[in-house]
Parts: C-alpha cells; structure tokens; sequence
C-alpha cells in the first residue's frame, strides 16, 4: 500500500463505505421493501383523514398535521432500526472482522454506516411529500408542512441513527440491540399518543423534555394552531440537545466501542 | 538472512479471568510461512486478532511489517488476515466484494478492478466473479476469503483455519495457493491449524500453542527433534491378551501405555527406541499381530506435548 | 412653567392611575374557515410607573351577525394569568383558538388589574370565518395508490436483478 493510497483511505473512507452501505441497502437489502410498507402506510391514513375531511370531521390542516406526524415518527423508526443492525448485524454475519481489518479508522466506519441509515430516512421523507401535498393544497400549509417534517424529521431521525449506532455498537447480540432500540423507540412515541398534551406545567414539562414529543408538538403548534415558527422555539431545545448529546457520544465512544466482540467486559 | 517482519514480546490476552495467550513472544522472517499449532482454545486466533489489531493486547508488545503496535491503522494497511469463521456477504458478487475492499485499503476504482480481476484469477474464481457470493461453495468462499486478504499486496498475510471444512482436493488447492503466496512475493504467511500434515507441508517453522503458552517454536526439524527421543508405536495382540500384554509393557524401563485407545491396538511410547518393549512382548509368549512405530513426526511431538489438554 | 406642572402631575399621578396597562394585538383582521386554529397574539405593556400586581388576561368572541358563540368551545382556556409587570415591561399572551362556526365576529383581550383600577381592552379582532370548502377525496386516491405501486415496482426489479444474477 502506497502513501497515496493511505491517504486516499484515510480522507475517504467514510464515504466508500457510506457509499457500499447505501447500495447494499437500497439494491440488495431492505430499504425498498421498508420504503414500500412505509408508503402503504402512508396511502391508507392519507385516505382516511381524506375521507374524513369529506364527512367533516378532520379539518384540512389537521389531516397534513395527522399525516406529517406518522410520516416522521414511522421515517425516524425506520431509520433507528436499520441503525440498531448496522454493527451487531455485522458481527453476527461475521463481515464485521473484515471491516475492521482495513486501515479505515473506526470513526470512518460509523461515520459511513450513519450516513447509509440516514439515506433510508431522506427517502422516507421524500415519499411522504406527495401526500402532503394531495392533502394540504389549497390552503398554503404543504410548503410548511414540507419545512417541518424536513427540519423536525431530520434533527430526530439523526439522533436516533446516532443513537442507534451506540445501542448496536455495545449490544451483545443483534437481537438484543434490535429490542432495546425499540423499546427506546416505543418509550419515547408512547407519551404522543396521550389525549391530554400540556395542559398542566408538570405536562408541559415532560413534553418539553422528551425530544419527540416535543419535536411532534412544535410540529402541530405551527402547523395546526398558526404559531409562527420563532414563536414556541423553545420546543425544540430538547431535539437539538439530544441530536447533538447523540453525535457527541458516537463521536467520542465510538472509536471504543466499534470493536470485534459487543457487550460489556469483553476484548 | 532475510529482515524480521512479525515480533511478539511478551504477548498476553485475558477475557476476564481467563488466559487465553500468555506471554507469547516470536518472530517471524520475510518469506517465512509459520505455522501455528495448537488443540482448540490454545489461543492462536486470539493471537492472530491480537497482531491484525481488531483486539488490544492485555499486555505486550509487537510490531508487524516494522510498524510497531502503537499505529494499528498502519499495521492494518500492511497486513493481509483470512479471519477464522469469516462471513460474507450474501448478495454482493465476488468482484463487488474484492473491489470495494480494494477500494478501502486506497486504491482508486480502476486499481481496485484491475487487482479484483487479477487475484480472482489467482484464486481460480475468474468464472464465477459475477455470481453472488450466496452461490459459492464453502472452498470457494475461502478462496475468496485469502484473495481478499491479498488485495493490499500484504508484508504480512494471517491465515486462520483455511482449510477448515474442506474436502482433501480443496485442501491441498489452499495449501498450494499459500505456498505460491509465500514464494512469488516474499510475503510472510502465519497460519493456524490443527492438521499436522499441512504444517509438515508448507511451513518452515512451526509455533506450537497450548492453553495459551508457547511450547515449542522453531523448524519443523528442530521442533520434532526437540522430542526426537520420544517415539510412539501402536501395537496389535489378540483381544484376550491385551490386559497380559499392559502388563508385561508396563514393567519395561522407559515405556509407557496410552490409555485412550482402541480395544486390541495398544498405543505406547518409548525413550529409549522400540525394541525393549517388543522383545519384552515376545518373550512373554504373547503374539504380536501387528507393529508400526509413527517414528519422529510432527505429529508425536505435537500430541505428546499437549497431551494433556486435549483428552 | 410647564416643567412645574409636569412635575406636579407625575407626583400626582399615582394616587389616581397607578399601574396603567395596555393591551395590542398583533393583527387587526384575519380570514379563516371553519374549524381551523387561528392563534391569537396580544402584548400586555405596563405603561404606569409602578409595577403592577398578578394581571388577568381574558379572551372574548362577539359574534357581529347573531350567529351563537359558545366561549367554551373556541378555546378551553380562555382565562390566562400573567405574572406581574415592572414600568415598561410588557408580556407575550397568545391564545389557541379553534374557529368552530361560520360568521363574523370580534375578538378581544381584556386585562383586568389587580385592585380596583380600570380594565384595559385590546382594540378588536375582525374575524371571518368562512364556511367549509369541499375537498374532494378523489384527489387523495391517486396518490395514495400511485405511490405504493410505484415503489412496489422498485421493490420487484431489485427482486428481479439479484435473482437474475444469483
Ligand atoms: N471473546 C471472547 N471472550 C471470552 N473468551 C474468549 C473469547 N475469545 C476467545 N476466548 C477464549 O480464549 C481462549 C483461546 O481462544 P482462541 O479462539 O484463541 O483459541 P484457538 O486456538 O483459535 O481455538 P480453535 O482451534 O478452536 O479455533 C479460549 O479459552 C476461549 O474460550
Ligand atoms: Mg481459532
């Protein structure tokens, strides 16, 4: 191996490895047959909440809201489980030790595989637009509606990639990773699905500080009540905390846990 | 004498309270093919993984290629390692595959094609480049497996069980493909089995592990010398005279009876040659139906050594 | 001359208007329909020289064409507190409001003070809230099939390409 090519690995690594992962995700592996359950989803509350404006009871702001929310909540869960696979699927395909004997650094490594789980949410995300827009015409919300999912979507399903990637690194098995990643995933979705969003400062409180429901209620705030987009910022402080705790934390423990054997205590 | 490519000092492994290499210290020269030998759990994978640097050392030192521990990435980009019970993935080709780990050790997309086709060539797989590798047969997974191993054109080569699973014809077909690899380009090959003849076959020195302990190091001639003395034997008596013919063994200076064996056959050893023990037999008036001395192989050594921890 | 006066009024003034506040509307006018939320943003100003106590601010709907307003159902809280305001400081109130009818009307914020000073009203919201458009679920349908056969496709030649090549 020459200099140059120590270069080459070392400046590009990440990207030729983002680069296989995509492919192998998207030409060979689960993400259209993910994308394709995903838009079916989508199809059927589409037309539900399309029926129901009919019969009126949805407003039309409500069914975009209604379709924008399942759209980021299904998209970021995609992409945390195809996140959760990414290393203990490795190590219990035995490809892993292979990976880690190139001179890719392991940074490198994790910087590719996020990227690659990352790319399942940006077709998420661009699948769901043609509902939004079939459903919010008229009433100039589907440039917003776009706006949100895409600001809101992306700052959530990054932390939980990056989060993803943590539970995978140190996950004793594949399955152990894939349970905890949906648990965290169902634990932190669940408080959305509560009737009563704040009405009392505890319940604020807890909507303000869980990433997701706070995301999901700036997203309705500006969306469904006509807030403006400065005007409940301080929603967002807890996704922006966690995608940055989140990226940090891969930053800094992913070197050391990017290693042969997950759990704790071994090699 | 060719430069030193591989150096462990002190080498040591522990998976919580369990050794699993101790203080393992060698060196290993251009050109050389090592062999390392050793029952299951001797802990040559653990060594192999330890000096490609996907596991950190407990303690020790090493240096592979002249690149000293403290920069694996540099190890790693000199270094060529067939992992033991590697995987692969099922839907890529077997070009794919060696491109893009081409491509991860630098070189450009054309470098990276050209020496995909080259070594598929190598290999023998220039047929089925284009299959994906889920078509492939455990052999030609393996071959696969060391022409990744050689996309970097390695210092070093680590070659784990690589004829695990395969049938004699597919063995000597690796074993060839390792010794072409030593001879055409200098490289050091270190690999780790539990078949003797392969070590008698391609190896020039042989590093023998047990539970974590070298036992013995050296040439295949130095290493079943060390123990040149030592014969064993396998001896043939009629079924009803085998307790009579223990016995008479037992009392001959120097010889002594293996137990695990089969029922009619008595497997011994002898320090002092052969002899003592077949005349004692004869003259007790017990007939030998059959006498084969294994004579100083690699193999004598190997079990006598270890004889311990494998039964 | 007149800075005497001044002088005399400002130390006049509290006793008679102690704690003035102001309320402003961020709009005048704004045109919706039925059933949608229409988020209604006030600034309450401490315009006196003393602080004020704990304020009220209250919400109110006037219907202008004697189309029947239930306070209730517009807005589950329409009763805020804010806290209380030093010489100059103002606050944000903002109110959720759901249109539930059709018709025009005023909407307005009072603040009442603590103590027996005089309430202070926003100017008028002139809300319009037209009836419902009909949307037809028709143009949902395409989409909601298009899309999935679409990446059904995709889904089968991925299918396709990895057994063509097996
Ligand atoms: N990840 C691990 N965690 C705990 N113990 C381990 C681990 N890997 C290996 N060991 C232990 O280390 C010792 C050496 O194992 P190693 O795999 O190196 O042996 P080996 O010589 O390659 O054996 P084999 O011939 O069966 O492949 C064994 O006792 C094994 O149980
Ligand atoms: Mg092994």
């Amino acid at each position: 191996m020459t200099a140059a090519a120590g270069e080459r690995t070392r400046a590009h690594g990440w990207r030729i490895i983002a680069a296989q992962e995509c492919r192998d995700l998207w030409l060979s592996g689960r993400g259209p047959l993910l994308l394709f359950a995903y838009a079916v989803l989508l199809s059927a509350v589409t037309y539900l909440a399309a029926t129901n404006q009919i019969l009126n009871f949805l407003e039309q702001r409500e069914s975009v809201n209604l379709v924008l929310q399942i759209a980021v909540a299904v998209g970021v869960l995609l992409t945390l489980v195809v996140a959760a696979d990414a290393i203990s699927g490795e190590r219990e395909r035995g490809t892993f030790e292979s990976l880690l004997l190139t001179p890719v650094s392991r940074g490198a490594i994790v910087l590719g595989k996020l990227v690659a789980a990352m790319s399942l949410w940006g077709a998420a995300f661009l699948v769901s637009v043609p509902y939004l827009w079939v459903l919010g015409k008229g009433v100039a919300v589907v440039g917003e509606a776009v706006a949100l999912g895409l600001v809101i979507g992306t700052v959530l399903a990054l932390s939980m990639a990056a989060i993803g990637l943590v539970i995978s690194a140190v996950s004793s098995s594949n399955k152990v990773s894939l349970a905890v990643a949906l648990f965290l995933m169902l634990a932190l979705f669940a408080p959305t699905q509560l009737p009563a969003m704040p009405t009392s400062s505890v319940g604020d409180l807890l909507v303000r500080i869980n990433p997701v429901t706070a995301g999901m209620h700036y997203i309705q705030l500006v969306l469904l009540k006509g807030h403006g987009w400065t005007q409940d910022l301080t929603y967002l402080i807890s996704p922006v905390v966690a995608v940055v705790a989140a990226v940090v934390a891969l930053a800094v423990a992913g070197p050391r846990i990017v290693r042969l054997a997950g759990g704790v205590g071994s090699g | 004498m060719p430069g030193v490519t591989l150096e462990a000092r002190e080498l040591s492994k522990w998976f919580g309270s369990r050794t699993a290499v101790d203080s393992v210290s060698f060196t290993a020269r251009e050109g050389e093919v090592i062999g390392l030998l050793g029952p299951n759990g001797a802990g040559k994978t653990t060594t192999i993984r330890m000096l490609s640097t996907v596991l950190a050392p407990t303690g020790g030192e090493f240096s592979v290629a002249g690149v000293p521990s403290s920069r694996p990435a540099d190890i790693r980009a000199r270094i060529g390692v067939l992992p033991e019970s590697a995987g692969y993935p099922a839907h890529q080709t077997g070009l794919e595959y060696l491109i893009y780990h081409g491509r991860l050790f630098g070189l450009s997309r054309d470098e990276a094609r050209n020496t995909a086709v080259k070594l598929l060539g190598q290999v023998g797989l220039s047929e089925r480049a284009q299959s994906r590798i889920s078509t492939y047969s455990r052999g030609m997974r393996q071959r696969l497996g060391i022409a990744r191993a050689l996309v970097n054109d390695p210092d070093v080569v680590f070659l784990d069980e690589p004829t695990l699973g395969l049938d004699p014809a597919g063995q000597r077909e690796i074993l060839t493909l390792v010794r072409t690899i030593a001879e055409a380009r200098g490289t050091t090959v270190v690999l780790s089995t539990h078949t003797l003849p392969e070590v008698e076959q391609v190896c020039s020195t042989v590093l023998i592990l047990d539970k974590g302990k070298v036992l013995a190091a050296g040439t295949v001639a130095d290493v079943t010398s060390t123990d040149a003395n030592r014969q064993s034997g396998h001896l043939r008596v009629p079924p009803a005279q085998v307790a009579r013919a223990k016995e008479v063994l037992g009392g001959v200076a120097g010889v002594s009876v293996l137990s695990d064996e089969r029922r009619d056959v008595i497997a011994i050893t002898a320090t002092d040659g052969m002899n003592a023990a077949l005349s004692a037999v004869v003259d007790a008036g017990i007939p030998v139906l059959s006498f084969q001395i294994d004579g100083a192989r690699l193999s004598d050594a190997f079990l006598a050594m270890t004889r311990g921890s494998t039964s | 001359m007149r800075l005497l006066i001044a002088a005399l009024l400002l130390a006049l003034l509290p006793a008679t208007a102690s704690a003035t506040v102001e309320v402003a509307v961020a709009e005048t006018r704004i045109d919706s329909t039925v059933g949608a939320y229409l988020n209604i943003r006030t600034t309450v100003t401490n315009t006196g020289a003393e602080p004020t106590g704990k304020l009220i601010a209250h919400l109110n709907v006037a219907s202008l064409n004697d189309v029947y307003v239930d306070l209730e159902d517009w807005t589950a809280a329409p009763t805020q507190s804010v806290e209380p305001l030093a010489p100059g400081e103002s606050a944000q109130v903002s109110w959720d409001v759901q249109a539930v009818n059709a018709g025009v009307f005023n909407v307005y914020a009072v603040v009442l003070p603590n103590g027996s000073s005089a309430l202070a009203v926003s100017p008028p919201i002139h809300v319009e809230v037209a009836g419902r458009r009909i949307l037809s679920a028709g143009g949902a349908l395409p989409i909601a099939l298009i899309v999935p056969l679409l990446l059904g496709l995709a889904v089968y030649a991925v299918r396709r390409r990895l057994r063509a090549t097996a």
